[in-house]
């Protein structure tokens, strides 16, 4: 079992550099988990701790139920596959991979049984006899991962493996990845700032920033309930629209939420109006909407209809960007600016007036103070 | 304000290398081309070729009707925005944006009290003037680019050659300076070329564009044309993401109509088709190509058209790309992200008969009535 | 465990690291601390076998250095000052140092700085021609020195202050070449093609874009040139003979047939050092930043 748990671990590089602040995490057998970021928010540290690269200054460190805050990096069963690949340049493929069974010395036979079977695996049957020197970035790295694995540990880490590779090399690499640890069920703990990787790869992510642990959950859960304005900002593409609104609640249940000025001024009732926190009485709020869920009626003849399930708002297009898949509309509403997107087929120009209307269960509040969410959280 | 630019049988050599091979294509006053491609594709070699930074070893540039070729870049008057923004480090952001100006062989042009003007109201239009007075290391990546435009901006250039000016900033900026950059180029009126290997710059931004590969133009066009009658499988791949699916397909003629049959699958081609594959030669391969928005993919096995196993499923936040694996072949589909396939799921897909492309699998060229 | 090992280790290398420092530093300045306490000490306590640490300090060596005395015997210490035809005239040679460290200074950066851009930005005769130039400077400097010498002799440059600084910028030269080309090939090209782009000459970028931005390098380049052509005493004994004298040549005419004139040997000494010092710690700062950088590739 390769279950990993962090139990108040932290990591003080120096004297008063805290790059890990008491993390409390728990990996379960067999889950591909991503520590997710931006730079300096310690997720590198944090694989380096699993590793036994980095020093665990404060709390308990757990594999498979075994502490090993002080148990050597060779010892811990954990391989690492880098970011920079750190192959051996005028070694084959071959020898690379085979690299971590011959130091420990071997019969010659079960190696290469074992390399030819890693090999298959990773779709690199033909490079066996390649010097590292002369491989392209994706197979670099599936050599890289082949060396890692081939010593079947118990946990797989990996330090932003795919960052550097072109795009659509980067997209299909993704993909084969997921697989590949599907396929063969082995812990994986994966650093990455790239938000589309953590999606699509993960079944839970760690999202960290200065140190701490933002919020910890599947994907869905990230995307659709997150904890606070730092995750919403950070997961989804285009990032989310934020609008400072004052929340109030009137006697039955309703509730208000307005900006100033020309604004917006919509009651929510009933279902919507339930899924807010009652614990939070009213205040300055913010509004979050993703640029995918806002839905657009053109023409000036919507207003806001009091509880029903749709919020409408006018706005006066600053730009139309065309696109293949999606078209990117910049609108203004009232002070604010904010970012839609939409179907290619439709078309704006500069100037335009443009009505949106969000679902009610597609829009999120948070605390202007605290910038945490003041949604109930519900199990999906 | 702009002028025409025309490159006619450009080639460039590095040693054996050969970055760049008979480039032709005009850029009419006032467009906004771009050159579209990977890295390594001879993007920046045609750049510097514009510039004057390099020389072809054949061919011709003409600005405004005029061989340029000879003259050196100092002599061509063209501003340029690098993907490094280049900006001179020992100078302010003042400084730097009225560099341009004060070179020797424009002395004469610019007064002193003329270059602070230009340079405090070009700082004004970029929402830079509060930075005037810093240096270049205090800066952000989406401050320092502003720089670099506005030190493009300043003086009264024939042409501006934006070489991926916008490829290292944050996802968010690069959404709004795509925006941006095509309002200034608008309103400035200056024609303008730009390379960039982000096909959703070229969509948002050019007024046509060309697929460089390999140093090759595979086809020059409206980034619409591109994208829905692209003339071969690499400008195909070259738009969109997921890339465009490609599927071989056998094609029959059965009692005069065509039928093209690929794996576990059969149809009749509809009239669009078959006036398509008449250019087709007799027992020529085909592929098929479809985008990964156009398949519907169905958890019913019998529901749709070809038959496949789930590959792998990725949920991309708001939508997902499922991989279905047919016949050893890998289709990438676009679908909703509550869908949530397994690896291993049984699955059909289908496809509209309207929009998919057919190519010659030999020579890689998309068929057209 | 591990956490404690490397506090152990930390404590450890602190005074080991320590030890090493003083007996690096006793080694290197006591030669110059002796010099110096020899500079004050009377002949003949400098003399005598015992070393004589306490004594009564005296300013003769320095006075008769400094103050001119013409054709005089100087019969105090026992000795004759005249040796030949020489007198040591310090001014005369303290003028010659300062000339040709200063000349050979700037004439080898404004040769060496064009070369250096030359090869760094043009693959100027082959890729390997940079190293040539370097080895120049590898070479022991003594296989110079005859055919230097002879070369001299025939062109009439033998002592003479030209001879001299050409000497020494054989060595500059390749030098300066060498280091200041590692730092221009550290800027980014992209900055010359902006700099051509806004209009600006080959010439007028090197000077106003890539000479700004090597400030550091160059004035660590001129120190050591400057200290190097300073302390040179090789050929400058061997190319000057009466006129050309430098300050480090012109010490070694104390090593008279009648005794070496200890006493005027360490106040000239110390004199000496003093500009390389002054130079040194006002440009230690330029030093250490501008010669790592440029290591660093």
């Amino acid at each position: 079992m390769a279950e990993i748990a962090f139990r108040g671990v932290w990591k003080v590089y120096g004297k008063s550099v805290e790059a890990v602040k008491d993390m409390n995490l728990q990996i379960r057998d067999g889950e591909f988990v991503s520590l997710l970021g931006p730079s300096g928010c310690g997720k590198s540290s944090t694989l380096r701790m699993i590793a036994g690269l980095e020093e665990i200054t404060r709390g308990d460190l757990s594999i498979g139920g075994r502490r090993i805050n002080e148990v050597e990096p060779g010892d811990r069963d954990v391989a690492m596959v880098f970011e920079n690949y750190a192959l051996f340049p005028h070694m084959s493929s071959y020898d690379n991979i085979a690299f971590p069974l011959t130091l420990r010395g071997g019969d010659r036979g079960e190696i290469r049984r074992k390399v030819e079977e890693i090999s298959k695996l990773l779709d690199l049957d033909g490079l066996l006899k390649t010097l590292a020197v002369n491989l392209g970035g994706g197979e670099k790295q599936r050599v890289g991962i082949a060396r890692a694995l081939i010593r079947k540990s118990s946990v797989l880490l990996m330090d932003e493996p795919i960052s550097h590779l072109d795009a659509d090399l980067r997209a299909r690499t993704r993909g084969e990845l997921a697989r590949l640890q599907r396929v063969l069920g082995i812990t994986t703990v994966y650093v990455t700032h790239d938000q589309l990787e953590a999606l699509a790869m993960s079944d839970r992510i760690a999202v960290m920033n200065l140190g701490v642990v933002q919020q910890y959950g599947t994907p869905d859960e990230l995307y659709n309930q997150p904890a606070n304005m730092f995750v919403a900002r950070f997961i989804g593409e285009p990032p989310m629209n934020f609008i400072p609104c004052t929340l109030e609640r009137n006697g039955s249940g309703r509730v208000r939420i307005f900006t100033g000025g020309r604004g917006f001024d919509v009651a929510l009732g009933g279902e919507q109006a339930a899924r807010i926190d009652p614990e939070f009485r009213g205040g300055e709020v913010f509004f979050g909407i993703r640029p995918i869920d806002f839905e657009i009626s053109s023409g000036a003849n919507m207003q806001a209809r009091p509880s029903s399930s749709k919020s409408a708002v006018q706005g006066g297009v600053l730009n139309y960007e065309a696109g293949c898949e999606h078209s990117f509309l910049e609108a203004r509403l009232c002070e604010y600016t904010v970012l839609v997107q939409c179907a290619p087929t439709v078309r704006f120009s500069e100037g335009d007036t443009v009505t949106l209307e969000v679902a009610a269960n597609r829009f999120h509040l948070f605390d202007r103070q605290s910038e945490a969410s003041i949604m109930k959280v519900e199990a999906r | 304000m702009g002028i025409e630019l025309t490159l006619e049988g450009i080639t460039k050599n590095y040693g054996k290398v050969t970055a760049v091979s008979e480039l032709a294509f005009t850029v009419k006053t006032g467009e906004l081309f771009a050159l579209l491609g990977p890295s390594g594709a001879g993007k920046s070699t045609t750049v510097n070729l514009i510039a004057g930074i390099e020389k072809p070893d054949k061919g011709e540039i003409k600005a405004g009707g005029r061989s340029i070729v000879e003259l050196r870049p100092q002599e061509r008057d063209f501003a340029m925005v690098f993907e490094s923004y280049a900006l001179y480090p020992h100078l302010t952001v003042a400084e730097n944006m009225a560099f341009p100006l004060r070179a020797p062989s424009r002395a004469t042009r610019y007064s002193s009290a003329d270059i602070q003007k230009r340079v405090a109201e070009t700082a004004r239009m970029l929402e830079i003037h509060e930075l005037l007075a810093r240096y270049p290391k205090e800066l952000s990546g989406g401050q320092k680019q502003r720089v670099g435009l506005g030190r493009a901006l300043v003086r009264d250039s024939q042409l501006f050659l934006l070489d991926e000016p916008i490829a290292h900033l944050d996802a968010k900026l690069r959404h709004h300076m795509r925006g941006e950059l095509k309002k200034l180029q608008k309103k400035s009126g200056r024609t303008t070329v730009l390379a960039t290997p982000d096909y959703a710059e070229v969509v948002a931004m050019a007024d046509r564009a060309a697929v460089l590969n390999h140093g090759v133009i595979e086809q020059i066009g409206t980034p619409i044309e591109l994208f829905s009658r692209p003339a071969n499988v690499v400008v195909a791949q070259a738009i969109g993401d997921p890339p465009i699916n490609l599927l071989d397909c056998e094609v029959a003629n059965r009692d005069g109509c065509f039928y093209i049959s690929g794996s576990g699958f059969s149809v009749q081609c509809n009239e669009r088709l078959q006036a398509a594959l008449r250019g087709l030669q007799v027992g020529a391969a085909a592929s098929l190509g479809i985008r990964p928005s156009e398949i519907a993919i169905h958890r019913d096995p019998a529901q749709g058209l070809i038959r496949g196993e789930v590959y792998v499923f990725e949920p991309l936040g708001g939508e997902a790309v499922a991989t279905v694996s047919v016949e050893g072949k890998l289709v990438k589909v676009l679908c909703s992200w509550s869908s949530s396939f397994k690896i291993g799921d049984k699955v059909s897909l289908s496809f509209d008969l309207d929009t998919v492309h057919v190519f010659n699998r030999d020579t890689g060229r998309a068929l057209y009535a | 465990m591990s956490e404690r090992k490397i506090e152990d280790i930390r404590h450890k290398r602190k005074w080991h690291i320590w030890l090493v420092l003083i007996v690096a530093l006793a080694v290197t300045l006591f030669p110059i601390f002796w010099t110096l306490v020899t500079s004050f000490k009377p002949s003949t306590e400098i003399t005598d076998p015992k070393p004589i640490w306490i004594f009564k300090p005296t300013l003769e060596h320095y006075k008769s250095i400094l103050i001119k005395e013409k054709e005089t015997q100087d019969f105090s210490t026992g000795a004759q000052s005249i040796v030949g035809i020489q007198t040591f005239d310090f001014y005369k040679y303290l003028i010659n140092s300062l000339v040709i460290a200063i000349s050979t200074t700037v004439l080898a950066m404004v040769i060496a700085y064009p070369a250096a851009y030359s090869l760094a930005r043009y693959r100027t005769l082959g890729d390997n021609y940079s190293f040539w130039v370097l080895s120049i400077r590898m070479l022991p400097p003594i296989i110079f020195l005859i055919p230097i010498s002879i070369l001299f002799a025939i062109y009439g440059l033998s002592d003479s202050r030209l001879g001299i600084i050409i000497a020494y910028l054989t060595f500059n030269i390749p030098f300066a070449c060498w280091i200041i080309k590692s730092f221009i090939e550290d800027i980014p090209a992209d900055l010359e093609k902006a700099a051509y782009m806004d209009g600006y000459s080959r010439f007028q970028v090197m000077t106003r874009i890539v000479f700004p931005l090597t400030r550091s390098a160059v004035a660590a380049v001129m120190i050591i040139c400057f200290i190097f052509s300073w302390n040179e005493f090789l050929f400058a004994m061997v190319i000057s003979f009466i006129r050309s004298t430098p300050l480090t040549a012109g010490v070694g005419l104390f090593v008279t047939g009648y005794g070496i004139r200890w006493g005027r040997i360490a106040a000239a000494a110390v004199i000496a050092i003093i500009p390389t010092v002054v130079v040194g710690l006002i440009g230690q700062r330029y030093l250490v930043r501008g010669l790592t950088m440029g290591a660093v590739k």
